[in-house]
């Protein structure tokens, strides 16, 4: 991991207009990114992860979409730019991998032609040039017989096949920040450990940092560098991967690795977290929002602030000094 | 332990139509002579990669899938045909919980009549009688009693799912086959699903046939596990033989990918799954026959089975 910081994350939110009306669905998140990173930010469904992924990559329609804050990336903040400069961005220097691989590429479209599309745009390569560029990239992410593949349409792909399509034309400008949206949920478990072998490979070589968003903890503690965990549109903890797994604080990072069935869960009970993820327009922002799924324990007035315990290190609020769970108590 | 449900050599083959006839070129062998035997009260892992044939042999059993040859016996008759299954009550016994919970509830019903259907389909219960199993399948699944006049859409994911479970449970059937049940869910829901499926399964005693990509999720559930690849079983054994001691190379390949929590030692395990995943491409063909199939499987203790090919010494069968 080099000391250059590549993205920098202040005080973001988010909110969408449902009827009329704004809802906070990300609130004051901040993060930096280093270059050489992976930086793994992980919550269940509706913790606002995606939402933070699409507000750095600006996918939101802004017609119903607020986001106030800073995002700093090599320099420039992001947020204040226009259309067609933040579309110089996209593509070439920030590159997405999403989670539906099919979904993503175009049925009607050659596979060589889709990764040539990003290279059209954003390089003055020759069309001999961008085909030798299109070969070595499909190489590059593991696909024998590049000039074959590049003639076929996606449905003649496997999905590991078109996961390794989709990673091609997000690395095809050798993007300074890559943002994979659970970029293996999709896939089968012998294939998903090789794409995640692949990300990491093409990491160390273009120096890439990357933003990996996923509810698998399993897969952060294989390729992650540093951990965000979020609740409800806010980090709560968030720290090196190590510490985060041997010596995780929030009550929250504590739950849900006593959630995952493990080696020594076979004959007991997996822990349950009470209660269920509160809906964006039940959302208290003046409180602690996952005081409601620990009720045993005493609630302190007033939405907790995040704070550094050690050095890169941080945890929100005060009650993980004397959480325990409820068996515990 | 009683033998349950015993299943022979059965076959599931799709045809493959294709030219001017819309004739039958050609075959997919989704299952492809895969036995073995399902004891009272005990629970099963079925686990394999997409496309493997694992699903369709859920879906044999409980009769919603067409069989091409082979036989499933139930009380010593042959369950594989429609009538025979009408004729028994087969479905009373045997019932099933998807994978997608959303789906396999019906949107325009209440919750009251979806779980009522089986119960109408195999007892003869009145009114008030029907209410009152309703109410007790509710609580057993940790639902409240106005939960009966509610629709699917108005409940997460984690409850759907138990009540898909309420459903398959109304008539107290002996065998629940759960086709990826968890899959769709979050870990904090994903908990209170696999727990509760243990609970009901201690408590009444059902049989389970958990089928899953999940080798995590199989390994705390089942004590039994079938790994399967390409329309066969490669290994069948008791969690203890496929998790402590592997014999088939796609095994070994299948619990090296799974993600570790184990941070410190990050890099050797990348660098083992390397080394199996190499060992697994070299060593193929010595698994494997002419077809790319996996070779019969073959007994080498009491409870492990391994697709060996024949001509070696483990083969006594």
């Amino acid at each position: 991991m080099s000391e250059k910081i590549l993205l920098s994350i202040k005080d973001v939110s988010t909110a969408f207009k449902i009827n009329g009306e704004y809802y906070t669905a990300i609130d004051k998140v901040s993060l930096d990114l280093h270059q050489d990173e992976v930086l793994a930010i992980v919550g269940e469904s509706g913790s606002g992860k995606s939402t933070l992924a699409t507000s750095i990559i600006g996918l939101h329609n802004m017609n119903a979409t607020k986001i106030n804050g800073e995002i700093d990336f090599n320099g420039r903040d992001i947020l204040k730019l226009n259309e067609s400069e933040f579309n110089q961005l996209r593509g070439n220097d920030m590159g997405m991998i999403f989670q539906d691989p099919l979904a993503a590429l175009n049925p009607l479209m050659r596979i060589g032609d889709q990764i040539k599309e990003t290279l059209d745009v954003h390089s003055d390569m020759t069309e001999n040039q961008k085909n030798a560029r299109v070969h070595e990239l499909i190489d590059q992410v593991g696909i024998p017989n590049p000039e074959r593949v590049a003639r076929q349409f996606p449905h003649e792909l496997s999905g590991g096949m078109r996961q390794r399509i989709i990673i091609a034309i997000a690395i095809a400008n050798k993007p300074e920040l890559i943002i994979a949206d659970e970029p293996t949920t999709a896939l089968d478990v012998t294939i998903q450990a090789q794409i995640l072998d692949l990300l990491k490979d093409i990491q160390q070589e273009n120096h890439a940092g990357i933003i990996l968003i996923t509810h698998d903890l399993g897969v952060v503690a294989e390729v992650a560098d540093t951990v965000a965990v979020m609740y409800a549109g806010e980090i709560v903890e968030q720290g090196p991967v190590d510490i985060i797994f041997n010596e995780p604080k929030h009550p929250y990072t504590r739950s849900l690795l006593r959630a995952m069935p493990t080696l020594d869960t076979e004959n007991d009970d997996l822990y349950v977290i009470e209660g269920s993820v509160p809906s964006i327009k039940k959302m208290d922002r003046n409180s602690d929002l996952f005081a409601p799924r620990i009720p045993w324990v005493p609630v302190t007035p007033g939405h907790p602030e995040i704070k550094e315990v050690a050095p890169g290190h941080l945890v929100r609020g005060e009650n993980w000094k004397y959480f325990k769970f409820k068996d515990e108590v | 332990m009683s033998v349950l449900i015993e299943i022979k050599d059965l076959k599931v083959h799709y045809p493959i139509r294709s030219g001017f006839w819309n004739r039958v070129t050609d075959h997919v062998y989704a299952a492809d002579g895969v036995s073995f035997e399902i004891e009272a009260g005990k629970t099963y892992g079925l686990v394999g990669e997409s496309g493997s044939g694992k699903s369709t042999i859920g879906k044999a059993i409980v009769g919603l899938e067409k069989v091409t040859s082979g036989q499933i016996l139930y009380k010593g008759q042959d369950v594989s045909k429609a009538s025979v299954r009408r004729h028994m009550k087969y479905n009373k016994d045997v019932q099933m919980i998807f994978q997608d919970s959303l789906s396999s509830l019906n949107p325009k019903k209440t919750i009251y009549e979806i779980i009522a259907e089986p119960i109408r389909n195999f007892e003869n219960l009145d009114k008030s009688a029907e209410k009152q199993r309703i109410i007790e399948l509710l609580e057993i699944v940790g639902l409240s009693s106005n939960a009966m006049y509610q629709y699917p859409h108005q409940f997460s994911g984690g409850q759907r799912q138990r009540i898909g479970i309420a459903r398959a449970i109304s008539t107290n059937p002996k065998l629940i086959i759960a086709d990826e049940p968890v899959s769709a869910l979050d870990l904090s829901i994903q908990a209170q699903v696999l727990n509760f499926m243990k609970k009901i399964q201690r408590e009444l005693g059902i049989s389970f046939l958990f089928i899953s990509h999940d080798l995590g999720v199989v390994r705390h559930m089942t004590e039994n596990i079938a790994i399967m690849h390409l329309g066969r079983f490669v290994e069948l054994g008791t969690r203890e033989d496929i998790y402590n001691n592997p014999q088939h190379i796609y095994t070994k390949r299948l619990l090296s990918a799974i993600p570790q929590i184990d941070i410190a030692n990050r890099d050797a395990n990348k660098a083992q799954r390397a080394a199996i995943e190499a060992q697994y491409q070299a060593e193929r063909q010595n698994f494997y026959d002419a077809d790319g199939l996996a070779y019969p499987m073959h007994k080498i203790t009491a409870s492990h089975w391994v697709s060996t090919p024949p001509t070696e010494k483990g083969a006594t069968k």
